[in-house]
């Protein structure tokens, strides 16, 4: 037994806790969580709203790898759902909260009309397909005048104060980004466990087998397309609101290059711990880096060749390899 | 009627007649053996019958149903699972997940009774789960349950194949070579599983090259060579046939 062993055992498995001290445990972190962002300083802040919108973006990409398919769109969801809601709020007077839903649900539609075309296609076909649908959406809203051509939108209103949460300091976005991704990961997690979850992997792992049992395959690539659309556009929609300006240069290919980024530094065997790993790790970097402007492809792209080189599964897995407990452990 | 009848069937690939004209009937509760040389077509007519080619001519009925056209995974849903010449698993799962996959078909709640995991959805995957176990017990991996696939020998990736489609309660099981790679003993081990499945009433239709085996597991043979059925009968009368060994052994010369 090495060292290692007793720090494992000595510190997870024989210290039981008991029901209240869970209890405490979960009301203390509650509590970091409500009052933490009055605490620290406005980079942070920031950084942590980015987290949680670049996890939900994150996961989103994931889910559709999972069926076995490397998208390239995730930009292309992030702008249907900015898009919605700030011509929803600056041109029809539509209050933030049902244009958030609608963003999330347009985006979700677009998914679904895309989804049943791309998906006659494979591997790399699929991947240029999504591609060129995110970069054509984008050109097309550069050219149209209603949408502000070029140079975009800007004023999106933010939502009212609820209670002591005020959107026009940070903690009300970061209430909100928190939210949404506590929702994001229930949802995908429920997804993991259930029999949802698994027919997916199914199709990512033996396409031909999983339809020889009579799955239908179309039907769940789409409906895996479809979930994280509306979660991608509803954090588009976070997204444009907080920034309270977008043009089609905020959807070129980096944002879908970045969901990908947090969800292999992650761990791609993880479908909601990984990205969400990935995430912080993006969002601190980025916000450090990002003013050395210039210089912020070339230090994502240096991360994520080493993480591809030196742990191809992510974070995740290396630190459970680390503490003894990596995949091969279930066998 | 037949279980499954073909009539004129045909598959070209380019100006290769992979099946050609191929009429045969199988009834129901029968063993039939479809045998061929190395290129003969039998897992081409397989893929035409189970939906994953479509035929270029030519009609495919089931319970007289014509199924040509039908998606893979239709053809599944009506009652008939196949397995593959290279004993294919869902990697980096259990023994008893890959099992799960063959209940698909009989599951009927939909997304959100999973998403939410109500009451009529968790129900249904503990007949999904006990079903599965028994099928586990079967096919005699029980000791392999929670092992990753990964890890499971060659030889009992074929019982796997065979449990997996078990668990789709199929009348017509298709086998593309099931006893390839096997030993003796897991030959006669399998052989008793299919015996007794046909005893409760599944029709077995299989493609084998192990000619002894297959030559005394199923009383019809059916021989196809260069897309065409050449024979069919009994064991000793295909075994006899000149036009088979002349398939199988090329013509004298001189």
């Amino acid at each position: 037994m090495n060292i290692r062993d007793h720090f494992r055992i000595g510190v997870w498995e024989n210290v039981k806790l008991g029901r209240n001290a869970t209890l405490v445990a979960l009301i203390l972190i509650i509590g970091a969580i409500v009052a933490g962002p009055y605490f620290i300083a406005s980079r942070w802040q920031h950084i942590l709203i980015m987290w949680c919108l670049w996890s939900i973006a994150g996961i989103s990409w994931l889910v559709i790898l999972k069926v076995g398919e490397f998208s390239l769109c995730s930009a292309a969801f992030l702008c249907i759902g900015a898009y919605s809601s700030s011509v929803m709020t600056l041109k029809l007077g539509c209050p933030f909260w049902p244009a958030l839903i609608a963003g999330g649900l347009i985006s979700g539609i677009f998914a679904l009309a895309l989804g049943v075309v791309v998906f006659r296609l494979k591997g790399l076909y699929f991947l240029v397909i999504t591609y060129l649908f995110a970069e054509m959406l984008r050109l097309g809203i550069s050219l149209t005048g209603y949408l502000g051509g070029g140079t975009g939108l800007y004023g999106m209103p933010e939502p009212g104060n609820i209670g002591f949460i005020t959107f026009s300091t940070k903690q009300g976005w970061f209430y909100l980004s928190f939210l949404l991704l506590l929702i994001t990961a229930f949802t995908f997690r429920r997804v993991e466990a259930s029999r949802i979850g698994r027919v997916y992997s199914y199709i990512g792992m033996a396409p031909d087998l999983a339809e020889s049992l009579g799955v239908r395959i179309m039907k769940y690539k789409v409906q895996a397309f479809v979930l994280g659309g509306i979660f991608t556009g509803l954090a588009g929609v976070v997204m444009a609101h907080y920034f309270t300006g977008i043009s089609p240069e905020s959807f070129t290919l980096y944002p879908s290059l970045v969901t990908q980024l947090v969800a292999i530094l992650g761990g791609v065997p993880y479908l909601v711990a990984g990205p969400v790993v990935g995430a912080i790790i993006y969002s601190a970097v980025d916000e450090y880096v990002a003013a050395i402007s210039g210089l912020r492809p070339l230090i994502v792209g240096v991360l994520l060749v080493v993480i591809i080189f030196f742990m191809p599964q992510g974070i995740i897995s290396r630190l459970r390899q680390l503490f003894g407990k990596g995949r091969e452990a279930k066998s | 009627m037949a279980l499954l009848k073909s009539t004129g069937l045909c598959k070209y690939f380019g100006g290769v007649h992979a099946v050609d004209e191929v009429d045969f009937e199988v009834e129901k509760g029968e063993k039939v053996g479809l045998i061929g040389p190395n290129g003969a077509g039998k897992t081409t007519l397989f893929n035409v019958i189970t939906g994953f080619l479509r035929a270029d001519s030519g009609i495919v009925e089931y319970k007289g149903n014509n199924i040509v056209g039908l998606r893979a995974d239709q053809v599944a849903q009506m009652g008939i699972a196949r397995t593959f010449q290279i004993p294919v698993q869902f990697r980096g799962q259990t023994v008893f997940e890959n099992l799960l996959a063959g209940h698909i078909k009989e599951e009927r709640k939909n997304f959100w009774h999973a998403l939410f995991n109500t009451r009529d959805y968790r129900e249904e995957q503990e007949r999904a789960r006990q079903k599965a176990l028994e099928v586990l017990e079967f096919v005699g991996l029980a000791d392999w349950k929670d092992r990753l696939v990964d890890v499971l020998p060659d030889g009992l990736r074929r019982f796997l194949s065979l449990g997996r489609v078990l668990m789709m309660s199929p009348e017509l099981l298709l086998l593309d070579e099931p006893l390839a790679g096997l030993s003796e003993e897991e030959i006669s081990a399998l052989l008793s599983k299919l015996d007794e499945l046909q005893g409760q009433g599944t029709t077995i239709f299989m493609i084998e090259h192990r000619m002894k085996a297959v030559m005394r597991f199923c009383p019809r043979i059916m021989v196809l060579n260069y897309g065409r059925k050449i024979a069919e009968g009994s064991p000793t009368e295909v075994k006899d046939d000149p036009v088979v060994i002349n398939a199988y052994l090329g013509t004298r010369e001189g």
